[in-house]
């Protein structure tokens, strides 16, 4: 065991580097993208631009290069889990409400849609629409001003229309209280939904956006009339189907957002997306519907690889990931110096939560062992952190050793799109910005991909196919 | 899908989660891979004990049927913030017969998957585990990837051995209990054999006549004689016929007890084979016997990995004499085979002995097919050992076959020897129990633990008092407490744990089996331990 001191040390380390979305003021946030030899775009920087040339006076010039026509913007934010997504937006977020008269509220849609089921745009704009006035209800936006909120105005709604409560299985009196728990809860709720609806969704839309057009009314009318909306739903990228529904889940999310693009776009409203890394990839076009499209990046450690085995480090990312780990502790203490920092930076190919994690071992150890931490104990950190990698077949091998090499994501088969997001969501495969984006296989299992394919070209060889 | 994942044992995993529950002090989340339920519950009552002593809670959420798993996740979700929530899926499907706990994972991962802010919200100074079957890791990721993404550990923990059941795993099939050339060998003859010896002059006649008499005698004159004969076999030039005296006499000394002197005359003899079998191709069996005798003898001083390297050169010259030979090696082969598989468990090495002992399953197959008689006891051996091999491995549905089949060929050989099978069939369904509650069949495993308990106490009353039963009241103790029966669990418990104290000292392994269990059956009945057991257990938790 170590000296209380360094036990304390270590502690408050540890602690340092449990998972949780940074605020842009935390003591431990580190600006990633303000280092231009990392990345050329800082995409809060991008998203923020084009919300605000929306609404700069029309005769702008800087406007004119932007959306001259639009006075709403809808905008696609994506990235691969862990690289920061949440904490972009959070300072999206701040960063608009410094510059302007911006209201900018963020609504969590894993907490109103069901993640693993096929979505339909009747569901997702009652989620959109029950999120928004949820979020608005707090008592710096509009407090209680929305009287009843989305959920009750929505049973209104549907009397309006001649649908039957009880025809959703709900009661009348507790319609209001049964629609958020049902709509994410109840695969049958949805359905008697999108049945008892079908022939209603113009109008449902219609009455979406004048219910958000009614938010923004409210909100000038309580913080005055230069005041713009702005809504960031996050968490839509968490959306996926299982084994057996994938393709189905898949193809929902890109109806969505290719077949319901008007029905995103709320008028006089900034939106801001969160989407699977997949989605923009599966249809060219999906960018295209919108005002912008920006993909968070892994911090890149290591250039592209022209060819099999040419590994080169990227300095500034290797500078990058020193400077977020020297927030937390102190690495040179825990490791013995940069250069053992840098084999653990490398090794997690620029995915924060996998250093975090290696670090956190290290940690762990070193409560036990002392520091700093010896080679063969970060060895095992690295080898420890590779079991959760191992998911894969000598099959998907071939498969990723070809984006490896090429570095872009080509994909041949439909059925091959479920695969891409497997890989995309298990980090298996890693997404980097080189000026264009680019591909990589997790270096912790680069060799066994390379070694896995090979031995299924062996195979293959010898059956003679 | 090959590459395996690092695998921790259980202190080692312990030790992550002890300091995990020690230093966190926001939302955290943990995955453990492990195949024995136990293993979850010793790490569950740790990091409670661990909470509690910081005023601290842990839940633990244990659903009984796949169907609860819906439920489980609403009462999950119902945490508060410093609590840990402990979710306990090591529960094994059994094909069509009770099909679900796969899926029951799936769901609760999806469900959690999307909750993960909710998660994150409610235990916003705590943490969940969730731990299931090593099996269900590689889809894991892939069905929860944003629980996946945020983990602060995952862990592929080994299974514990078989603490609860009295399987003789280690028992080995020796070539013969005694060298067969001594065996009923008259002391009276052995002398005058040794006397009329001495009078001539023939160094090897003494020998051999020094050796029959070492295997009558055995004991204290024995060791004498077979001293005297030890030193005239190094006066004797190497010759087939020395090396199958030196044999003799290293087995002799196996078998009075001296394993220092047998490992050293079996080196010897095995060294000396070496030497002939260029010359002389009759040497080459006696080589492999030389080997797995000295293979035998290294396992039973605890130097496994040696005994390893014997036994696998003894088995590779029997494999090859028993294709030219079957008559004469197969059985050879067999025992070699089973002996190895035994001594690769022994070292961890149990996917490597689990290769083995399938292999020696088919060899004693052979064997039985064409003498039954001679060899069904060693189909039934070799299938109760690959049984608990099996599960070590993590393959529990077909080491309940392995074991069920070794039951039903205990029942057959028990029409004919019931008394000398008895004790193997209580052994044998006191692991198939064990092996049903690892797997969360917990109502099978009652029956065939009692059954098991019943034998053995017939056993008893045969032979005397017997501690194994304390395994298998532990198993019974432990299947009794999973499907709520607490008073049951108690009465099962306590008397295995006063057996166990009555039976002391070396029965100590089974009462610190029981204990644990106990403590738990008396938390969950409201009670206090029985009064005869109270004070030993206050003092050893002190």
């Amino acid at each position: 065991m170590v000296d209380p001191a360094t036990f304390k040390q270590l502690k408050a380390f540890f602690r340092a580097l449990q998972d949780r979305p940074l605020e842009p003021g935390d003591p431990h946030y580190v600006e990633i993208f303000e280092d231009h030899a990392l990345s050329s775009i800082d995409p809060v920087a991008r998203m923020a631009r084009t919300i605000q040339f929306a609404t700069l006076e029309p005769d702008s010039p800087e406007s004119r290069s932007a959306s001259e026509f639009e006075l709403e913007t809808v905008q696609l934010f994506s990235g691969h889990r862990g690289t920061g997504k949440s904490t972009q937006l959070r300072r999206l977020k701040q960063q608009l409400e410094r510059s302007g008269p911006y209201k900018v509220v963020l609504c969590d849609m894993e907490d109103y849609l069901p993640m693993t089921d096929a979505l339909d745009v009747v569901d997702f704009l009652l989620a959109a629409a029950g999120a928004l006035s949820e979020a608005l209800s707090v008592p710096e936006l509009l407090g209680s001003d929305l009287v009843h909120g989305y959920w009750a105005r929505f049973t209104s709604w549907l009397q309006s229309q001649r649908i039957e409560i009880s025809d959703l299985g709900l009661k009348t009196g507790e319609a209001s209280l049964g629609i958020k728990l049902n709509l994410k809860e109840d695969v049958e709720f949805r359905k008697r939904i999108r049945e008892r609806m079908k022939l209603h969704v113009g109008a449902f839309r219609t009455e979406v956006h004048a219910f958000v057009s009614e938010c923004l009314k409210r909100l000038k009318q309580r913080h005055g009339q230069d005041t713009q909306l702005v809504i960031l739903y996050d968490s839509i990228e968490h959306l996926r189907g299982t084994t057996s529904n994938a393709n189905e889940v898949t193809a929902s999310v890109e109806a969505l957002f290719r077949g319901h693009a008007d029905a995103l776009r709320f008028p006089f409203v900034h939106t801001v997306f969160t989407v699977p890394p997949w989605l923009r990839l599966q249809h060219a076009g999906v960018g295209e519907r919108f005002d912008g499209y920006c993909q968070i990046p892994c911090v890149k450690v290591r250039e592209r690889a022209r060819q099999q085995g040419d590994i080169v480090d990227f300095q500034p990312g290797l500078d990058v990931l020193w400077r977020v780990a020297c927030k937390r502790g102190d690495p040179t203490w825990l490791l013995g110096g940069r250069p053992e920092f840098d084999e653990l930076a490398r090794a997690s190919g620029g995915y924060l939560r996998d250093l975090f994690r290696m670090l956190s071992i290290l940690i762990n150890d070193a409560g036990e062992y002392g520091v700093p931490v010896s080679a063969e104990r970060q060895k095992l950190a690295v080898e420890e952190l590779r079991g959760g990698y191992v998911a894969f077949t000598n099959r998907d091998a071939v498969w990723l050793r070809a984006i490896e090499c090429k570095g872009a994501l080509e994909v041949e088969e439909i059925e091959d799109h479920h695969r891409l997001a497997r890989f995309l969501d298990t980090h298996i495969l890693l997404a980097y910005r080189n000026g264009e984006d680019w591909y990589g296989v997790h270096p912790l299992i680069r060799a066994d991909v390379l070694r896995r394919a090979s031995e299924w070209d062996a195979a293959h060889e010898r059956a003679g196919t | 899908m090959t590459d395996e994942a690092p695998e921790f044992d259980l202190e080692r995993a312990w030790a992550r989660l002890s300091l995990q529950l020690q230093w966190a002090d926001s939302f955290w989340l943990g995955f453990v891979f492990v195949d024995d339920a136990r293993v979850s519950e010793t790490l569950c009552d740790r990091a409670n004990q661990q909470l509690a002593e910081e005023g601290k809670r842990l839940s633990r959420f244990a659903p009984a049927k796949p169907e609860a798993i819906d439920d489980l996740v609403i009462d999950l979700l119902a945490g508060e913030a410093g609590d840990v929530a402990w979710l306990d899926l090591v529960r094994h499907d059994d094909g069509a017969r009770a099909p679900g706990w796969e899926n029951a994972w799936t769901r609760v991962l999806m469900r959690l998957n999307e909750r993960r802010e909710a998660l994150r919200r409610r235990f916003s100074t705590g943490g969940v585990v969730l731990v299931t079957t090593r099996d269900r890791m590689l889809r894991t990721p892939e069905t929860a990837p944003d629980l996946w993404s945020i983990r602060a550990w995952a862990l592929w923990v080994a299974s514990l051995p078989m603490l609860e059941s009295t399987l003789r795993e280690d028992i080995e099939i020796h070539h013969r209990d005694l060298p067969r050339e001594f065996a009923g060998a008259d002391v009276e003859l052995s002398r005058q054999a040794v006397e009329q010896a001495r009078a001539g002059t023939s160094k090897p006649r003494l020998i051999a006549a020094l050796l029959a008499l070492a295997g009558a005698e055995m004991g204290e004159g024995g060791v004498l004689v077979l001293s005297e004969a030890e030193a005239l076999i190094e006066t004797i030039d190497p010759s087939p016929g020395l090396l199958r005296v030196r044999l003799q006499a290293g087995r002799l000394w196996d078998a009075m007890g001296d394993r220092p002197k047998a490992e050293w005359s079996l080196r010897a003899t095995s060294e000396l084979a070496r030497k002939l079998v260029g010359s002389d191709a009759t040497a080459r069996p006696l080589l492999a016997e030389s080997l797995h005798q000295l293979g035998a003898v290294l396992a039973k001083r605890g130097q496994f990995e040696d005994a390893i390297v014997q036994l696998r050169e003894a088995l590779d010259i029997h494999r090859e004499l028993a294709r030219m030979e079957p008559d004469v090696h197969l059985s050879r082969y067999a025992a070699d085979c089973y002996n190895l598989g035994v001594q690769l468990g022994h070292v961890g090495r149990v996917e490597e002995s689990v290769e083995v002992l399938r292999e020696s399953l088919d060899v004693y197959r052979v064997l039985a097919s064409r003498r039954p008689d001679q060899f069904s006891g060693h189909v039934a051996l070799n299938l109760g050992t690959l049984g608990v091999r099996l599960t070590r491995v993590g393959k529990h549905e077909e080491a309940l076959v392995a074991l069920w089949e070794c039951r039903d060929m205990l029942r057959m050989l028990s029409e004919a020897q019931p008394v000398d099978s008895m004790l193997m069939r209580a052994e044998n369904l006191a692991v198939i129990a064990s092996v049903l509650n690892t797997v969360g069949r917990f109502e099978e495993a009652i029956d065939t633990a009692k059954e098991s308990i019943e034998l053995y106490r017939l056993e008893e009353k045969r032979a005397g008092s017997r501690d194994d039963v304390c395994g298998a009241l532990a198993v019974l103790g432990t299947a009794l407490l999973h499907t709520g029966e607490v008073e049951a669990a108690m009465s099962a418990l306590e008397e295995g744990l006063r057996m166990a104290l009555r039976s002391s000292p070396d029965t100590s392994f089974y009462f610190f089996s029981l204990m644990p269990l106990y403590r738990r059956a008396c938390a969950a009945a409201g009670r206090e331990p029985a009064e005869d057991l109270a004070p030993i257990l206050a003092r050893l938790k002190g």
